[in-house]
């Protein structure tokens, strides 16, 4: 529990940061 | 003074556990049964990662779709806004959804998403009619405005995009510059800005989740007096005029009806820049009014547009579908989120979004993009 307080406060960035990882995994595997 | 509204229509206080239960998860269940029964209709199977979607003639797996609609919906409830203008450079850019049926599947992508923040930023009390109903009204009006005024006097659009690209990049480097200063302050004990990092210190120290707003305030009407309308929030004080808030949701949208652009990445830089309003706070209005804004969008382009052309663009609706389970979800998870990001982090995001967004349009005007905005 003590991890995800310290992670909430960031949590848009984190959020934005997945969304790269899969869109560069959808482009090598798609593409 | 006397609190008049928002007391009485407190909503009853409720765990998160049970709100997503009661409201969100019905709601994202009937959309995401709405996706795979629009799939059967509109093309007898369903489309995914090994089947291509015969309209945007894209093979991309449904939890992809899913993942989409809920980053889009997080990242932009979170500061406010719809999701499409994520939504829309991510699907013909990273997706490749090229075709024109990419316009109408976004309307319906953005239409849905907010849904989550509604009733999300409605249980935190972060919610006040007095402060959207003008807003909204005058939404409603530009947004059945726009279409014409697209029409008969811009015949042609790209010094306006040009224009408005301009004012957002000066709206996002302003909004980066109160970010740092935010930041470089971080130590002042004045403002809403100290007093949520007080809260979520005290909060912390007391073994509790790491909020910065109280769990009893919210957005609440102090006074109207004539034309102007006293907001309070946590000790906070707005004077707003009703007019303002009238002409610039007619102002907006008109300009998003005109372009064919969503309305909530216009009206947000206005209320945080122009009138300081804090981020909690302007969700209370700008969420309702991207809804309006969406709902008269898609009825424009869906109905009256097809009447005078006789042109009729099909979505991919179990795309849209898909997508807007996920949004909704993401939505909800930025309402109840936002109360832990302090203001600067939001302000970040929201003059980074928006500087990028108003560059674009920019850069567009010289060099055309691969993508549309």
């Amino acid at each position: 529990m003590r991890l995800v307080y310290l992670v909430l406060p960031y949590l848009p960035f984190v959020v934005l940061a997945l969304a790269a990882l899969v869109a560069a995994n959808y482009i090598y595997v798609y593409w | 003074m006397n609190a008049i509204s928002e007391t009485r229509t407190k909503p009853a206080e409720r765990s998160v556990a049970s709100e997503f239960a009661i409201e969100q998860f019905p709601l994202i269940a009937i959309v995401l049964s709405f996706g795979v029964a629009a799939a059967y209709w509109q093309h007898g199977f369903l489309p995914g990662g090994e089947v291509a979607f015969p309209l945007a003639g894209v093979k991309v797996p449904v939890w992809h779709l899913i993942w989409m609609g809920f980053w889009t919906g997080y990242t932009m409830a979170v500061v406010g806004e719809a999701a499409g203008i994520f939504a829309l450079p991510y699907q013909m850019s990273i997706l490749q959804f090229t075709g024109p049926g990419v316009t109408p599947t976004t309307q319906l992508i953005t239409l849905l998403n907010p849904f989550g923040a509604l009733f999300g930023f409605r249980r935190n009390r972060q919610w006040n009619l007095d402060f959207a109903l003008w807003v909204c009204l005058g939404g409603a009006v530009g947004g059945l405005i726009g279409p014409v005024v697209r029409i008969t006097l811009l015949s042609d659009v790209k010094p306006f995009t040009f224009a408005v690209g301009l004012a957002l990049a000066s709206a996002g480097t302003h909004l980066c510059y109160a970010a740092y200063r935010g930041f470089r302050d971080r130590r002042s004990s004045e403002g809403l800005e100290a007093k949520f990092r007080m809260e979520a210190r005290n909060r912390r120290a007391a073994g509790l989740s790491p909020a910065g707003l109280p769990e009893n305030i919210g957005i609440q009407t102090l006074e109207r007096q004539g034309l102007y309308v006293v907001i309070g929030f946590w000790g906070e004080q707005w004077r707003i005029n009703r007019a303002f808030l009238f002409l610039t949701g007619v102002g907006v949208g008109i300009i998003s009806a005109a372009l064919g652009v969503g309305g909530g990445f216009l009206l947000v830089p206005i209320f945080a820049a122009v009138y300081g309003l804090p981020m909690y706070v302007l969700v209370a209005a700008t969420i309702p009014y991207v809804i309006v804004l969406s709902a008269i969008g898609l009825f424009t382009y869906g109905v009256i547009l097809p009447l005078v052309t006789g042109v009729t663009i099909a979505p991919e609706w179990a795309w849209g579908f898909f997508a807007a389970a996920g949004g909704i979800l993401g939505s909800w998870c930025a309402a109840k989120t936002q109360k832990y990001v302090p203001e600067p982090s939001l302000k970040l995001m929201l003059g980074v979004i928006t500087g990028i967004a108003g560059t674009l349009y920019v850069i567009d005007y010289f060099y055309p993009l691969p993508f549309r905005m």
